[in-house]
């Protein structure tokens, strides 16, 4: 454990180094602005506006982080061979795909709370100003809520490229398929839906559907923005059950990334 | 890797394999019931600033918003009013960022004046898609068609018609309706043959059911004005009711309309339903 501590402390430092921790700060004081202005573009629903922006802010947020910051420091240590310092070490290496995973989340989940509460900032502003849009039934603990899930979101695209990173050799293909991975991920849920309702498409197609659904993470189970922006009541079993969805997703992953790194020649 | 290692990664990947197996299933089912609960949602957006933000993407976002739009309309619910209004919300932002989409127009038109009574939003669509889209006749025509059946303006859907009659390629019936329908003469004919014609390009059961009963309707309207004329030629005037066609045997029987209401005789003896 101590082990996997270290590595994510080292991982985590490697982040701020990258000044990404102040770049968030600053995204946020925008995002906050931003929200006051455009939630004045609206007539209706004020605070759902803001909400939503908020939210899908902490959710644009994280990918950045994971694309431009995470794929970097999780390839990096091939391409610049500071994998052999790491693997000399007594360190085994589910321990390393473990340590690495943890900075990462790590880092995510602070730029999830500094924007998060940020969003919320604005989010209570934009209340105060225009008190006649609040839903009737809007509840922060709903909102926190809703962060939550967009964290486990991001935990799952996280375990995605850190899979696709250790076995991948180039940092732009791991990029490209957590990036295909995760847009598959937000409509597959959808594409679904709306095939079933149709007799137009092939049982070979409605198979091969299916089967993406157990392969790609069902993102939009963990949206819970619309939920959070209109105060509508949450729905516990399920959002239970999603949760662990999303943690046994990420723990098959992380399994798999360590099946994969094991058999990898470094070097 | 250590033997003692591989089991411990074997067992957990084992575990969390069946999580991810029973909670996939769950969540399918709960979100089943759950997510369209939630019903459809669109941004109340005004389009210009939608368009702005969609940027270069203008053209997935408009498909974006449709499949929202389609996937809610295959949940086989009873949309309310405000969710009708939602979706048309969704058609029309997705027929402004993309107005060539020929999907858009055609769901809008197959669904909105049908099941929503939205005929205003569905012209709009089929107006955006008709200047954009110069080489197909089809929302030309559509818009005729909501002219004539939905808001019974014969001159309006005449110059639609006329319209559409005039893209290349149109089919050359699209004219005879046009002339015929601008014609009071010649009205009872061609909204017939313009319902055929409608109900033959129309794959929706819901919608053929409707245009039956319409033509049924006009059928049996065109032959009560054809004993209407035949009166007024033997007579010298107009016949007082509908009834007198029947004392006079001009008619065996006045038929039953098939909106549930007697087809009735107007002062200038034309005969309505």
């Amino acid at each position: 454990m101590g082990q996997i501590w270290l590595l994510a402390k080292i991982t985590f430092k490697e982040g701020v180094r990258n000044r990404i921790i102040i770049g968030i700060l600053f995204f946020a004081f925008l995002l906050s602005l931003l929200n006051l202005i455009f939630a004045q573009m609206f007539t209706y629903d004020l605070s759902k506006v803001s909400v939503d922006l908020g939210l899908s802010m902490v959710s644009i947020a994280g990918l950045a982080i994971i694309f431009f910051m995470g794929i970097n420091l999780l390839s990096r240590d091939f391409e610049k061979r500071t994998i052999y310092m790491v693997i000399s070490r007594p360190i085994a290496r589910w321990q390393y795909v473990l340590g690495k995973y943890l900075g990462l989340i790590l880092m995510i989940g602070v730029s999830v709370a500094i924007i998060g509460g940020f969003a919320a900032g604005s989010v209570k502003v934009i209340m105060h100003l225009a008190p006649a849009y609040v839903p009737p039934d809007y509840s922060w603990g709903i909102f926190g809520i809703s962060l939550l899930f967009s964290f486990l979101s991001l935990l799952t695209v996280t375990a995605l490229a850190q899979f696709f990173t250790s076995m991948m050799t180039s940092s732009y293909i791991a990029l490209l398929l957590t990036a295909c991975a995760y847009f598959i991920g937000q409509n597959v849920e959808i594409v679904r839906k709306m095939l079933s309702g149709s007799e137009d498409f092939s049982t070979f197609f409605r198979i091969f559907l299916e089967a993406v659904t157990w392969i790609f993470p069902n993102l939009s189970a963990f949206d819970l923005k619309t939920i959070a922006g209109y105060g509508l009541p949450l729905d516990t079993v399920s959002t239970i059950w999603s949760a662990l969805y999303g943690i046994g997703y990420i723990g098959l992953i992380l399994i798999l990334t360590v099946f994969v790194f094991q058999r990898r020649e470094v070097g | 890797m250590k033997h003692k290692e591989f089991y411990t990664l074997f067992s957990l990947f084992v575990f969390f394999l069946i999580l991810f197996g029973i909670a996939k299933i769950r969540v399918a089912d709960l979100r089943e019931e759950l997510n369209y609960r939630l019903r459809v949602s669109a941004a109340p957006l005004p389009p210009s600033i939608l368009k702005a933000l969609a940027g270069e993407f203008k053209g997935v976002v408009a498909d974006y918003l449709l499949l929202e739009a389609a996937s809610f309309l295959g949940g086989n619910l009873e949309p309310d009013e405000r969710e009708w209004g939602m979706v048309a919300h969704l058609l029309e932002q997705s027929s402004i960022l993309d107005p060539y989409f020929k999907q858009t127009y055609v769901i809008a038109q197959g669904i909105l004046p049908w099941h929503a009574e939205k005929y205003d939003e569905t012209i709009t669509i089929l107006e955006r898609s008709n200047r954009h889209r110069y080489w197909d006749w089809r929302p030309g025509f559509f818009i005729g068609f909501n002219h004539f059946y939905f808001y019974k303006d014969h001159s309006a859907a005449s110059a639609a018609l006329m319209e559409a009659s005039l893209v290349p390629g149109a089919p050359p019936t699209l004219a005879t309706w046009a002339s015929r329908l601008a014609s009071k003469v010649g009205q009872y004919q061609s909204a017939i043959d313009f319902l055929a014609g409608m109900y033959e390009s129309t794959e929706d059961e819901h919608q053929k059911r409707l245009l039956k009963k319409r033509m049924t309707a006009v059928q049996d309207a065109y032959r009560l004005q054809q004993a209407v004329d035949q009166f007024s030629d033997q007579f010298g005037r107009l016949p007082h009711s509908l009834d007198e066609l029947l004392d006079f045997g001009l008619i065996l029987e006045i038929p039953d309309n098939p909106y549930n209401r007697p087809y009735t005789l107007s002062d200038d003896g034309r005969v309505d339903f």
